[in-house]
C-alpha cells in the first residue's frame, strides 16, 4: 500500500506517494525525475547511484525512500553554485575524468562527500573513499587527478 | 602532413557538462507519458521444452496489462547475422536466462513481482555446455537445424561455412597462407599449446534499455542503448515486419558499449509490447539480466603451434580456435571471420593456417568484446611467443623484433602491410623497459617482466558508406548530423574536432546532433574501432560542401568570384587581401546577402577505397597497434598479482585528442588488467551463471588499478593514416589487446610457471605455483 512520504531534494520539499519498500533511488528517478541519479546495479555494489545525505554519500538504491523522511537529500542536480559548476564538477570537466558519464554524478557525490571531510586527501585516501563508485571506462586516473585539482582549488575551504 | 590546428589538442569533451550535471540522458532516463514497463520471465533450464506457461496470478495483479509469450511474437527470428531466435521462446528454451515470458506492468516493482508468479512448466532437456561436447559426433543439438537459419543480410554476409556434420557449428572460417605442413617440416622447434579464454562480462555501467513509444499513425520512436548507428531501425524492422522508415531510432547516450551493445537486446521485445498495448513501454536489464543475457564474450579454446627455426624465425603458425557462440550466435558469427586478424597484423608468417569455429551451446549468448576476438588470438600469441623464447634461448624481445612484419611485406591474409607501427611500438617501449631486468624476490613477492604486441584492424569497409550532414547557423556556427554513437569513448569530441578543422572555426562554435535516424545520415554503427575513422572523414566531406556553398554564397556578396575567396575563423575574405571580408552572419543578413531566410548545408557520404573492391584483395588494410612492457609482483602465498612497472607506446594514427585518446588507453588497462586477473563469468554445472553481481564478478575499482603516473605511454608521433581524417586511425579496442598478454607473460615469468588458461586469479596462480613445486 502506497503511503505519503516528505522528502526534502536539493533544498526543495516534495510529497510523495511511494510502496514502503521504494528505494529512494527510484523514487528520485521514477517520481521525482532527478534522473541523473543512476542505477547500475541495485545492489549498493557500484555507487552510480550515490547522493548525500546531510551531506555525506549514501547508495541511494539500497535506501529506503521512507527512511530519509527530513533529511536533507542532495543529488548531482542539486550541487551547481547558481549558474557555475561546483569545483569538482569544473574539474571533471577540466580534466578528461568522464568518458561514458554514466557512474560520473555518483562519483561527483562522492568526491565532494570527500572533500566535505577531508579538503586534502592523499591520493589513497582518495581511492579508499571512492571505492565502492566503479567506473569501466576512464580505469580511474583521471578522476583522482579530478579530486585532486578540486582539492587545490576548493583551497581547503 | 598538413599542418592543423586543432587536431592533436585537448580541448575538452563536448559532452563533459551535460555529463558532469547529471543532464545528459539515457535510454532509460526517457520517460514518456503513459509509459509502462516491461520485465522477463527466463528460463531456469539450460534446455527444455516449454509445456505450459501459466500467467494467471501474474494477470490478477493491480497494475499488470498482460503477459507475453511466444505465440504473440513474429515466427521470424532474430539474431546479428543469423536470425537464429525468437524474440520470445516459441517452445524450446536454450540457455538458463533465455526469453520465455514478457510481463507488461504500469510501474517497475509490480512488473518484476508478477514476472516472479508466472509459473512455466519445462520438460527438461538434455544440455550440452561445452564446446568439446557440442563438436562430437551426434551431439546433442542446441539447435534442430542450423542449416534453415537465414541470414540477416547485414554487412552482406550470406556465407557461414556451417557444416551438416557438425549440427552445433553456426559458423566457420579458415585463412591459409603457404604451406604450414611443409613450414612445420623445415621448424627446427615446434611451440604447440591450449589456451582456455572465459565467458566475461562487459559490465557497461548502463545495461541494457530502451523505451518504445507506438506513434498514432503506426510509427515507432525508440530510444535505445544501440551501438548499431542507423542499422538499429533496420535491425528492428526486420524483425517485426516493420517499414525501416516508421521507424524513428534515436540513440541518445551510452553507459558504455565494449561491443555488448551491438545486438538489438531488449528493443525488439518492448516494440512487440509497446504495439501490442498501445503505450510506450520501457525496458531495461537488471545487472543479473546483464550478467547472462547482455551478450558476453564468449569463452574459446585455442590450440596453437608455432614452427621456429633455431635463430628464432618464425616459419609457421597454425590456430585453431573453437569459440564458444553460447546458445545464439548473434555477433560471434562475425566474430569467427575476424578474431583471426589479430593473428596477422603484428608478425611476419610465411606459413599460416587459422581456423576459427563458432559452436552453439546451452550457454548464454555472446557478443563482441573490445577486439572481436582479436583479443585473445593476440593473447594466445604472445604466451606462446615467450615459450618459444625461452625453448630456444632467445631473448624475449630480440624473438619479436625478428619476427615483426614491416611496410612493404604482404600479411598473413595476403594484404599489402602499409602504416605498420608494430617494431616501431616496440622499439619505443623496449627503450624504457628491460624486459631482462631481474629482481630478486621480497619476500613473498615474485617479480616478473612480460611484453607484448597488440594490433587491430579497423573496420570501415563499408559499401552502404557513412554519411554527414552539416548546416552553418546564421550566427557563424554549425551542426554537424551523425550516427556516431558516443559511448564514453569521446565520439562526438572528436566530430566536433573534424568539423572545426575543416570549416576552420572555433571548436565551440560546433554543436553535433547524433543518433536520430530521421535526420542523421547513415552509418552501419559504432564498432571495430571504425567511428573515427568513418565518420570524421564523413565530416570533413559534408564540410567541404559547405564552405564550398558559403565562398559562393560570398562571391556574390562581395562581387568576387568564389575561388579567390577562402575562410577562416568565420570570416569570409578575398585570398589576395585578406583585409576585405564578410562573416558567415552577414551572408544571411547583411546588405545585398542573399542567403536571407535561406540555408548552407553541405552533406556527404564517404565510403572506404577498398569498399568495392572484389574480395580476397591485396590492398592494404588499416590496423592500429601498441605494445606494453609490464612487471608485476606476484605474492607467493596468495597468489595476488599486482603491475609494478608499466611502460606502453601505440600506434593509433595522427591523435585526434590527446587527452580522450590517454583516457581510452588508461580505461583499456583497467579493463585489461580485469581480463588478466579477475574476471571469469562461472557457469555451474546446470549452465546457470552464479556469479552475476559485482561483489562475486569483481572487476578493477579504485583499489586496483595502478597509481597515478605508475602508466607510462606515449604515441607514436608521425604515424599518419593516408585514408583517415586528418591522418587518424581508431584506438577503442587495440588500447585494450596487448594489456592482457603483457600481464600473462609477466606473471608467467614471475613465478616460472607457463599459465594456459585466462584468468590469472588468485586461485589458478596459486594452483600453477604449486604445480611447480610438486
Amino acid at each position: 500500500m502506497k503511503q505519503r512520504i516528505e522528502l526534502n531534494v536539493n533544498g526543495q520539499k516534495y510529497e510523495v506517494f511511494a510502496e514502503p519498500n521504494a528505494m529512494l533511488a527510484d523514487v528520485l528517478r521514477e517520481d521525482l525525475r532527478f534522473t541523473g541519479v543512476k542505477k547500475g546495479c541495485d545492489d549498493g555494489d557500484c555507487g552510480a547511484c550515490s547522493v548525500l545525505l546531510d551531506g555525506k554519500v549514501i547508495p541511494s538504491c539500497t535506501t529506503l525512500a521512507c527512511e530519509v523522511q527530513g533529511r536533507e537529500i542532495t543529488t548531482i542536480e542539486g550541487v551547481k553554485q547558481g549558474n557555475l559548476l561546483h569545483p569538482v564538477q569544473q574539474a571533471f570537466v577540466d580534466c578528461f575524468a568522464l568518458q561514458c558519464g554514466f557512474c560520473t554524478p555518483g562519483m561527483v557525490m562522492a568526491a565532494i562527500s570527500l572533500l566535505n571531510e577531508n579538503p586534502h586527501p592523499t591520493e589513497a585516501e582518495i581511492r579508499d573513499y571512492l571505492r565502492g563508485n566503479i567506473c569501466r571506462c576512464t580505469g580511474y586516473t583521471k578522476i583522482i587527478e579530478a579530486v585532486q585539482t578540486a582539492a587545490e582549488r576548493m583551497g581547503g575551504k | 602532413m598538413d599542418q592543423l590546428k586543432i587536431i592533436g589538442t585537448s580541448p575538452v569533451r563536448i559532452d563533459a557538462l551535460e555529463k558532469v550535471t547529471g543532464a545528459a540522458k539515457y535510454a532509460g532516463d526517457y520517460r514518456p507519458d503513459r509509459a509502462v514497463w516491461a520485465r522477463l520471465v527466463v528460463s531456469t533450464h539450460a534446455h527444455a521444452n516449454i509445456l505450459s506457461i501459466d500467467a494467471s496470478e501474474a494477470l490478477a495483479l493491480p497494475g499488470v496489462l498482460g503477459v507475453l509469450t511466444g505465440a504473440d511474437v513474429p515466427e521470424i527470428r532474430t539474431g546479428g547475422y543469423l536470425r537464429d531466435r525468437h524474440i520470445l521462446c516459441k517452445k524450446e528454451v536454450r540457455y538458463v536466462g533465455d526469453y520465455v515470458a514478457l510481463v507488461v506492468a504500469h510501474d517497475e516493482l509490480t512488473a518484476a513481482k508478477a514476472a516472479a508468479l508466472v509459473h512455466v512448466e519445462y520438460e527438461e532437456l538434455p544440455a550440452v555446455l561445452s564446446v568439446k561436447e557440442a563438436m562430437k559426433p551426434d551431439p546433442i543439438r542446441v539447435h534442430e537445424d542450423v542449416g534453415s537459419y537465414l541470414p540477416t543480410g547485414f554487412q552482406d554476409i550470406e556465407e557461414f561455412g556451417q557444416d551438416p556434420n557438425y549440427p552445433n557449428l553456426f559458423s566457420s572460417y579458415a585463412q591459409v597462407k603457404g604451406d604450414v605442413e611443409k613450414g612445420f617440416a623445415e621448424a627446427d622447434v615446434i611451440v604447440e599449446n591450449d589456451y582456455s579464454i572465459p565467458f566475461v562480462s562487459h559490465c557497461t555501467m548502463e545495461t541494457h534499455s530502451c523505451v518504445v513509444i507506438p506513434e498514432e499513425n503506426g510509427d515507432l520512436t525508440i530510444y535505445a542503448s544501440e551501438q548499431k548507428g542507423s542499422t538499429a531501425k533496420y535491425e528492428v524492422a526486420g524483425d517485426l515486419g516493420l517499414n525501416p522508415a516508421k521507424i524513428h531510432f534515436h540513440i541518445p547516450y551510452l553507459g558504455g558499449g565494449f561491443g555488448g551493445k551491438t545486438s538489438i537486446s531488449v528493443t525488439d521485445l518492448a516494440a512487440v509490447a509497446a504495439m501490442k498495448y498501445g503505450c510506450p513501454v520501457r525496458m531495461v536489464m537488471t545487472r543479473e539480466e546483464s550478467f547472462t543475457s547482455g551478450g558476453l564474450r564468449g569463452a574459446a579454446d585455442l590450440h596453437i603451434k608455432d614452427g621456429y627455426m633455431k635463430d628464432g624465425t618464425l616459419v609457421a603458425r597454425q590456430v585453431e580456435a573453437l569459440c564458444n557462440g553460447g546458445a545464439y550466435s548473434t555477433h560471434s558469427a562475425i566474430l569467427v571471420m575476424c578474431a583471426g586478424e589479430g593473428a596477422i597484423g603484428n608478425y611476419r608468417v610465411p606459413n599460416l593456417m587459422v581456423e576459427t569455429k563458432g559452436i552453439y551451446t546451452n550457454t548464454p549468448p555472446t557478443a563482441p568484446y573490445r577486439a572481436l576476438g582479436s583479443e585473445y588470438f593476440v593473447f594466445a600469441i604472445e604466451r606462446n611467443m615467450d615459450e618459444a623464447a625461452k625453448k630456444l634461448g632467445i631473448d624475449r624481445a630480440e624473438i619479436r623484433l625478428k619476427n615483426v612484419i614491416t611496410d612493404g611485406e604482404f600479411d598473413g591474409d595476403d594484404h599489402l602491410v602499409e602504416n605498420n607501427g608494430s617494431r616501431e611500438c616496440l622499439l619505443k617501449t623496449l627503450k624504457d623497459f628491460d624486459v631482462n631486468k631481474k629482481r630478486p624476490p621480497q619476500g613473498p613477492w615474485y617479480f616478473g617482466r612480460g611484453l607484448s604486441l597488440g594490433n587491430k584492424f579497423v573496420g570501415v569497409e563499408d559499401p552502404a558508406g557513412t554519411g554527414a550532414l552539416v548546416k552553418i547557423e546564421d550566427d557563424g556556427s554549425a551542426v554537424i548530423c551523425i550516427s556516431h554513437v558516443e559511448m564514453g569513448q569521446g565520439a562526438l569530441t572528436v566530430d566536433a574536432m573534424a568539423a572545426a578543422e575543416e570549416l576552420k572555426l572555433p571548436y565551440n562554435k560546433i554543436r553535433i546532433v547524433f543518433g536520430d535516424s530521421d535526420i542523421c545520415p547513415h552509418d552501419m554503427g559504432t564498432f571495430c574501432s571504425r567511428g573515427t575513422y568513418v565518420n570524421g572523414n564523413a565530416i570533413k566531406l559534408a564540410c567541404r560542401e559547405a564552405v564550398r556553398k558559403m565562398l559562393e554564397a560570398a562571391a556574390a556578396v562581395m562581387e568576387l568570384p568564389a575561388d579567390e575567396l577562402d575562410t577562416e575563423n568565420g570570416r569570409i575574405f578575398e585570398k589576395a587581401n585578406p583585409e576585405h571580408f564578410i562573416t558567415i552572419p552577414d551572408l544571411f543578413t547583411g546588405e545585398g546577402s542573399v542567403m536571407e531566410g535561406g540555408h548552407i548545408m553541405g552533406s556527404a557520404t564517404w565510403h572506404h577505397p577498398n569498399a568495392f573492391e572484389p574480395y580476397p584483395n591485396q590492398k592494404p588494410m588499416t590496423f592500429s597497434y601498441g605494445a606494453w612492457g609490464i612487471e608485476v609482483a606476484v605474492n607467493s602465498e596468495t597468489g595476488e598479482v599486482v603491475p609494478t612497472e608499466l611502460v606502453g607506446c601505440y600506434d593509433a594514427g595522427r591523435v585526434v585528442n590527446i587527452k580522450a585518446c590517454q583516457g581510452q588507453i588508461e580505461g583499456a588497462f583497467s579493463m585489461g588488467l580485469g581480463q588478466a586477473i579477475f574476471e571469469e563469468v562461472m557457469l555451474n554445472d546446470a549452465g546457470r551463471v552464479i556469479n552475476g553481481n559485482f561483489r562475486d564478478y569483481k572487476i578493477p575499482t579504485f583499489m586496483d588499478g595502478p597509481s597515478n603516473g605508475q602508466l607510462r605511454f606515449g604515441f607514436l608521433e608521425d604515424s599518419y593514416n593516408p585514408y583517415g581524417p586528418n591522418g587518424a586511425k581508431g584506438i577503442g579496442e587495440v588500447a585494450n589487446i596487448p594489456v592482457l598478454p603483457a600481464i600473462a607473460n609477466a606473471v608467467s615469468d614471475a613465478i616460472g610457471a607457463e599459465l594456459y588458461r585466462l584468468p590469472f586469479s588468485r586461485e589458478n596462480v596459486l594452483k600453477a605455483i604449486k604445480e611447480k613445486q610438486a
